[in-house]
């Protein structure tokens, strides 16, 4: 059993307004984090606020394009500077209008954008996962047309049984 | 009016546990700002998704922190079950809690020894890691290790405790509580003490919650903010439950909420040893997350708020699994702090949020 | 047995454990194990050290840090790595951040195994550290001294 939560998907033009929207009704951020992905990064903010309804709330902005720039909520939530590093450091967007900007110097990592990376056996799984759905899919597809197949014939006979009564 | 020095802290001082970077900038004694400097911990283990399946990366997730390794691996598992969709069997609900609130009895007798340290009471320091060491005798004896546990896994628990354990533990600390008076009665009524903890790192209630600190750091400058409140898992169950705060905002607060805390887990130990359910402990979960599916979750560890995200792509490997630990939320309260204090209170003050570098950087 | 293995001064340094091997560390010199009646006792400062105890494995932020402790220690001295990830990665071996065990930024010669290692063990591994000690106090005598590391030297081969 965990906590109540939801999720949203927003637009990445919504979020500062949505930040300082937040921060005003007294909400607190709990995280923000991304989720690498082939067509872009999703990334994902989560704010609670205690002692109401503690729903944790999470907002998704899906597939911003790798290498690109995002605004920081540094403005509203100048507690988060942690995480908006570590997006810049582990996944190559750059962040726009930080407080506390450690230029791409947080971790120092010895891999530049390491979550982006697709190692050979992520690879490997994905191409096993998309083969796996597509026969999958070409089953149901076969299945469903048997069916309707099916479902024309028993017609005929009940027609002759009919018939035959 | 002196000039501004940069003079480095850390990574290897004797005081600090991790290694930990700050560059403070002082004039004559006095700091007036403090930079941190993260990133020698971080071994990047949230990408070890891809080659440890759910059921194995719960071994990845409690070695994050050794002092919150039941902490990791509840929250971890809790999400999981969250997103599969799984119901624990009540008693290991219990038996979670109960060992998460051992945890949080060693890691505050832990820190309280690292502050004793801190501030030069060398020999408090060896008092409470020798109390300490009654309670990592009951996890031995519980769990078979001291420090990481290995005893929670996805769908309840590896094994059951049988009746005459309980007790057992439930002996200990009753035993404990004696001795643990008298080192209370040390940290928060001996003058020469209080001198280095009272007025020293101030951070006012509104300040806590611009920087949304979490934990015994923030309860310290009255915010309340405990996810125990929220009622998750066995803590659903629990007849009361009243975070402890105090309005003082300053070390000897965090010094007090903390050592109270650990009476107030004692006392949840008991209720739920007395109220445990008899039954299995473990439900073997079938199947892997779905596609897409998306799940969080939190957890109250002794550091405070840990929130954990797990989203799954149909194998039993997880996509992504993301765990933000209480002390990187702390992070920017810890500078704000630092700013305006003497150069020999930087130990004390930096110990009091209870750092945990490990976990922040995983 | 010399003077020199007689209460051997540790000091000891995290490079990127849990925390699990340090506060296994600091639970050795406390009551219940008890190390510092061995005369055993955790300095800050290496050139008081005679044992260097190292946890966590070894990435590019800390190897210059490492090798830094360990040039300044005074001989005869001797490593001890403590806990899986100092001796050869651990369960971490295959994160992109880590290269290995601390072997691959000083030379080693003591290793102690276990997540997180025990504090018997940790006796049993200073122990065998004072022999070290012993042999290499013998070999300065006749000239012989411990390597310098420079900070920016390539990683060590594995189990050198």
């Amino acid at each position: 059993m965990t906590v109540k939560q939801t999720f949203t998907d927003i637009e990445l033009s919504e979020l500062v307004d949505l930040a300082a929207e937040k921060q005003a009704a007294g909400y607190r951020c709990v995280n923000t984090h991304c989720v690498n992905g082939v067509d872009g990064v999703d990334i994902i903010y989560t704010f609670v606020v205690d002692g109401g309804d503690d729903v944790y709330e999470n907002y998704r902005v899906k597939n911003v394009p790798h290498k690109s720039h995002i605004p920081s909520i540094q403005g509203s939530f100048p507690g988060v500077f942690p995480f908006e590093n570590e997006t810049q450091d582990l996944y190559g967007l750059t962040v726009d209008g930080m407080l506390l900007d450690f230029h791409f110097n947080f971790y120092s990592t010895d891999m530049s954008e390491p979550m982006t990376v697709i190692t050979p056996e992520k690879k490997a799984a994905m191409e096993k996962a998309a083969k796996i759905a597509k026969a999958k899919a070409a089953k149901a597809a076969k299945d469903a047309q048997a069916k309707a197949a099916a479902s024309a014939a028993p017609t005929m006979t009940q027609a002759e049984e009919g018939e035959d009564k | 009016m002196g000039k501004a020095t940069i003079i480095p802290f850390g990574p290897q001082h004797p005081v600090l546990p991790e290694p930990l970077h700050l560059d403070l900038v002082v004039e004559d004694e006095t700091v007036i700002e403090a930079v941190p400097q993260i990133g020698f911990i971080h071994r990047g283990l949230e990408k070890l998704t891809e080659t440890r399946d759910y059921n194995q990366f719960i071994y990845i997730a409690e070695r994050i922190c050794g002092i919150c390794a039941v902490g990791h691996s509840l929250g971890y598992a809790e999400t999981v079950e969250g997103l599969m969709g799984l119901e624990v069997p009540k008693r290991a609900s219990y038996l979670r809690v109960i060992l998460h609130e051992m945890s949080r009895i060693h890691s505050h007798m832990l820190w309280m020894g690292l502050a004793a340290d801190a501030f030069g009471f060398e020999s408090l320091f060896m008092h409470c890691w020798r109390l300490r060491e009654r309670v990592l005798d009951l996890f031995e004896a519980m769990t078979g290790g001291r420090v990481i546990l290995s005893a929670v896994r996805v769908g309840g628990m590896v094994r059951d405790q049988d009746a005459a354990t309980l007790q057992h533990v439930q002996e200990v600390l009753e035993g404990i509580k004696g001795e643990y008076d008298e080192i209370c009665r040390a940290f928060l009524n001996d003058a020469s003490v209080r001198s280095r903890l009272v007025g020293v790192g101030v951070i006012e209630h509104d300040d806590a919650v611009k920087f949304g600190m979490v934990g015994p750091f923030a309860r310290a400058s009255n915010v309340v903010n405990d996810v125990r409140c929220k009622g998750t898992g066995a803590y659903a169950e629990l007849s009361d439950f009243t975070p402890i705060t105090s309005t003082d905002c300053d070390c000897f607060a965090r010094v007090e909420v903390r050592a109270k805390e650990i009476l107030q887990s004692i006392d949840i130990i008991e209720e739920m040893i007395a109220r445990i359910p008899e039954g299995p402990v473990f439900e073997k979960p079938k199947g892997s997350p779905s596609d897409g599916a998306m799940a969080c979750g939190a957890l109250e560890q002794p550091r405070g708020e840990c929130y954990y995200f797990a989203q799954g792509n149909g194998t039993k490997y997880l996509e992504r699994m993301r765990m933000r630990t209480p002390t990187s939320m702390n992070l920017a309260g810890m500078a704000a702090a630092l700013k305006g204090c003497d150069l020999a209170d930087v130990n004390m003050i930096v110990l009091t949020i209870d750092p945990c570098i490990s976990c922040t950087e995983r | 047995m010399s003077f020199m293995s007689k209460s051997p001064w540790v000091i000891h340094y995290d490079a990127s454990s849990c925390n699990g091997c340090d506060i296994e560390v600091l639970a050795t010199l406390c009551p219940g194990f008890d190390a510092e009646r061995f005369g055993v006792i955790n300095t800050g400062n290496p050139k008081h050290a005679d044992i260097f105890l190292v946890t966590g494995s070894v990435n590019s932020r800390n190897i210059h840090v490492i090798r830094e402790i360990y040039n300044q220690m005074p001989e005869p001295k001797a490593v001890i790595a403590c806990g899986c990830c100092a001796c050869e990665g651990g369960v971490f071996h295959d994160c992109y951040n880590v290269i290995g065990g601390v072997d691959r930024a000083i030379p080693v010669d003591v290793y102690a195994p276990g997540c997180a290692v025990r504090p018997e063990a940790l006796i049993d591994a200073i122990v065998e550290a004072e022999k070290v000690l012993e042999e290499k106090y013998e070999a300065m005598k006749k000239g012989e001294h411990a390597p310098i590391i420079p900070l920016d030297a390539p990683v060590l081969k594995k189990g050198a």
